[in-house]
């Protein structure tokens, strides 16, 4: 795309057209001086937000990385209280009746409590 | 000047494509779609318009729609049928087609010849509206029979929910034409999961021991399935519910901020002129389940769990139901009672195992299905015991067994149940018989919780000698079997190790598969995997 001030201007309008606007707008005439500063510091800005954004690229990657990390921890960790219940109830329902007319005292003292 | 009335739908134009259809003017609305003046299927109606690759319907007079049949309904289409499509509740215009080419009437039913809808799953099911006299009473005497045994247990604390709710609350007491069960739902008075979990277990044991057939779904549904006259008749689910610290989980959809008196003492609430407990603000609980809109009849609502949601109900209460119903309508859904793969005779993969294992050895053919394979090698001299979730393929199997005069030992069980499975594994160790294990198409029907009870069961059983035998679709380009079911043979091995099994042998082979959703035939890759126990 083309911009207004890419439009080359004809030599002969230039020198008059500069004396109109230092009369009219002596501030534009400062503003143009400060152009190449505002443009490279703008050219530096901008250099700044691609870094940025690249690193808020990798960030986000990382994030969705160990985001996924996290939930499969948080699935297993609630899996946990399933499989908790599961074997109880093996142990309840299946385990202890099964050994409930042959217990041996000599483990019930193995098991005895180890601290008090 | 002649009064215009606005019916919604102008004119229906069904094809085997779907149906296009034109309305007078944009929606919203909800439009129940009729086979031969019967409700099949709801869906609700969109301003879309019809795709460039559904156009070609010249003439329309009104706005024109396209909606494509739902995939479960397309392997019935075929036959001639009068085609209707209306707003809810009234009356549709119909049109007469014939659908894959057939001029024969369509059948849209079971193998049992009920009649068949698209349910709120997008799965064939059934629909109270279709159902034979006598069946929403016997449902609801059903109910109230589980309701009491709950209640003996639980106190008053149980209630009806779900469409039992939302029908009565909004239909002045009657149940839902669309309905297809009856639901009670509970407030655990457990706050923590493992403890919710474990007095599921006991309210699942306290109904099988008052007699009643029961499915573990997970630890948040029971469902009590009841046959009448030898033909699957009614069912009724049980949803487990608890508190944690100011939220409310009520399996399956809702996760919210409640307080025990949301919910209990419950109320009472005429169910077809019987008085059910009901939660105490029953619209509290249908607003939580449904959503600010369940006022409006809306027979194509769908649930959308949010994942935060369904995540704490998987990792809490599993599923221990993975696509068993999938495979329970290859036997239900089959078009006049013929069952793709039953009496095949044995396979290959079976004849190999026949011949490679010691014929004193007896063989626990785990998945059996339809039971080929268990009848085939019985009936080659083996002693067989078959173990499969779906009570359905091995009513079928036994049937088959008996008219082969075959002796094997058919069981329900579920694989994704460790307690049952280590529960087999201890009674057939204790027994005299040395085991050979065999599971065709098995690993890749299991989550891992059920390769890990598969791998935990040999480890009980296997003796010096003595194999397992497994097959695996090593082809992952096909896409009859679900991708997140596509397993390598080396995360099997792996597996496997975890348990003290060894690979003995893993042979490729190209033999035909076929899955639920993919019935046909398809040649491709599998991997034949016999593992023994490591010897120290």
């Amino acid at each position: 795309m083309t911009r207004p001030m890419d439009i080359p201007r004809p030599r002969y309008l230039s020198e008059p057209a500069r004396m109109v606007r230092r009369v009219l707008a002596p501030a534009a005439l400062e503003l143009e001086g400060q152009l190449p500063a505002i443009l490279e510091e703008n050219a530096g800005l901008r250099a700044r937000l691609a870094e940025v954004e690249g690193r808020l690229a990798e960030l986000e990657d990382r994030l969705a990385r160990e985001v996924g990390v996290l939930q499969q921890d948080l699935l297993e960790s609630r899996r946990l209280n399933l499989r908790v219940a599961e074997l109880t109830d093996l142990v309840t329902e299946l385990v202890l009746p099964l050994h409930d007319r042959e217990i041996d005292q000599s483990v019930l003292v193995s098991l005895a409590a180890d601290a008090l | 000047m002649a009064e215009t009335v606005l019916r919604g739908v102008c004119a229906v134009h069904p094809s085997d494509r779907g149906l296009h259809y034109e309305v007078d003017a944009p929606g919203p609305r909800v439009l129940d779609v009729h086979f031969d003046g019967r409700r099949v299927w709801s869906f609700a109606d969109h301003d879309e318009p019809v795709p460039a690759d559904q156009a070609g319907l010249a003439g329309a007079s009104g706005l024109l729609r396209f909606q494509p049949w739902p995939a479960s309904l397309v392997p019935f289409l075929r036959g001639r049928v009068r085609v209707g499509l209306g707003e809810v509740g009234s009356a549709p215009v119909e049109s007469v087609v014939d659908l894959g080419r057939s001029a024969e009437t369509l059948r849209l039913a079971d193998r049992y010849g009920r009649p068949l809808v698209v349910n709120k799953w997008g799965r064939l099911g059934h629909a109270l509206a279709d159902a034979p006299d006598g069946l929403v009473d016997r449902m609801l005497d059903s109910m109230d029979r589980i309701r009491e045994v709950l209640e003996s247990s639980l106190g008053p604390r149980v209630f009806v929910t779900g469409g039992t709710l939302l029908g009565p609350v909004r239909e002045g007491g009657r149940v839902m034409a669309h309905d297809d069960d009856a639901d009670l739902a509970y407030l655990s008075d457990h706050e923590h999961p493992a403890d919710v979990a474990l007095e599921n277990f006991r309210l699942g044991r306290a109904l099988a021991e008052a007699g009643f057939e029961v499915l573990r779904l997970s630890i948040g549904h029971l469902q009590v399935v009841f046959d009448h006259e030898g033909v699957p008749d009614h069912y009724v689910d049980v949803f487990t519910g608890f508190l944690m610290e100011g939220c409310w989980y009520q399996h399956f959809a809702i996760r919210t901020s409640a307080v025990r008196e949301d919910l209990l003492p419950p109320r009472t609430l005429l169910v077809e002129g019987r008085p059910e407990p009901a939660p105490r603000d029953p619209e509290f609980m249908l607003e939580q389940i449904y959503g600010p809109g369940w006022r409006i009849p809306d027979p194509s609502y769908t649930f959308d769990v949010p994942p935060a949601t369904g995540g704490r109900f998987y990792g809490w209460f599993a599923d221990y139901n993975v696509e068993r119903e999938q495979w329970e309508d290859v036997v239900l859904l089959a078009p006049d009672g013929r069952t793709p793969g039953s009496r095949t005779g044995m396979s290959a993969f079976a004849r190999s195992v026949h011949v490679s294992t010691p014929a004193d050895s007896a063989i626990l053919d785990l998945g059996a299905g339809l039971g080929s394979d268990a009848i085939a090698l019985a009936s080659a001299g083996r002693t067989v015991r078959g173990v499969d979730y779906s009570r359905h393929a091995l009513r079928l199997a036994r049937e088959a067994a008996a008219q082969a005069s075959a002796d094997v030992r058919f069981d329900v069980l579920n694989l994704l149940d460790p307690r049952a499975v280590i529960r087999l594994g201890a009674t057939l160790a204790a027994g005299p018989d040395t085991w050979t294990v065999y599971g065709r198409r098995l690993l890749n029907a299991l989550e891992d919780r059920g390769r890990d009870n598969v791998f935990r069961l040999c480890a009980m059983l296997l003796r010096r000698g003595t194999t397992a035998h497994f097959d695996l679709v090593t082809d992952h380009d096909y896409t009859g079997i679900p991708a997140h079911r596509h397993l390598d043979p080396e995360q099997v091995v792996e597996e496997a190790r975890r348990h003290g099994l060894e690979l003995d042998e893993a042979v490729l082979r190209t033999e035909p598969i076929t899955w639920f959703d993919a019935p046909d035939e398809r040649l491709v890759q599998t991997c034949r995997m016999t593992f023994r126990r490591r010897t120290r």
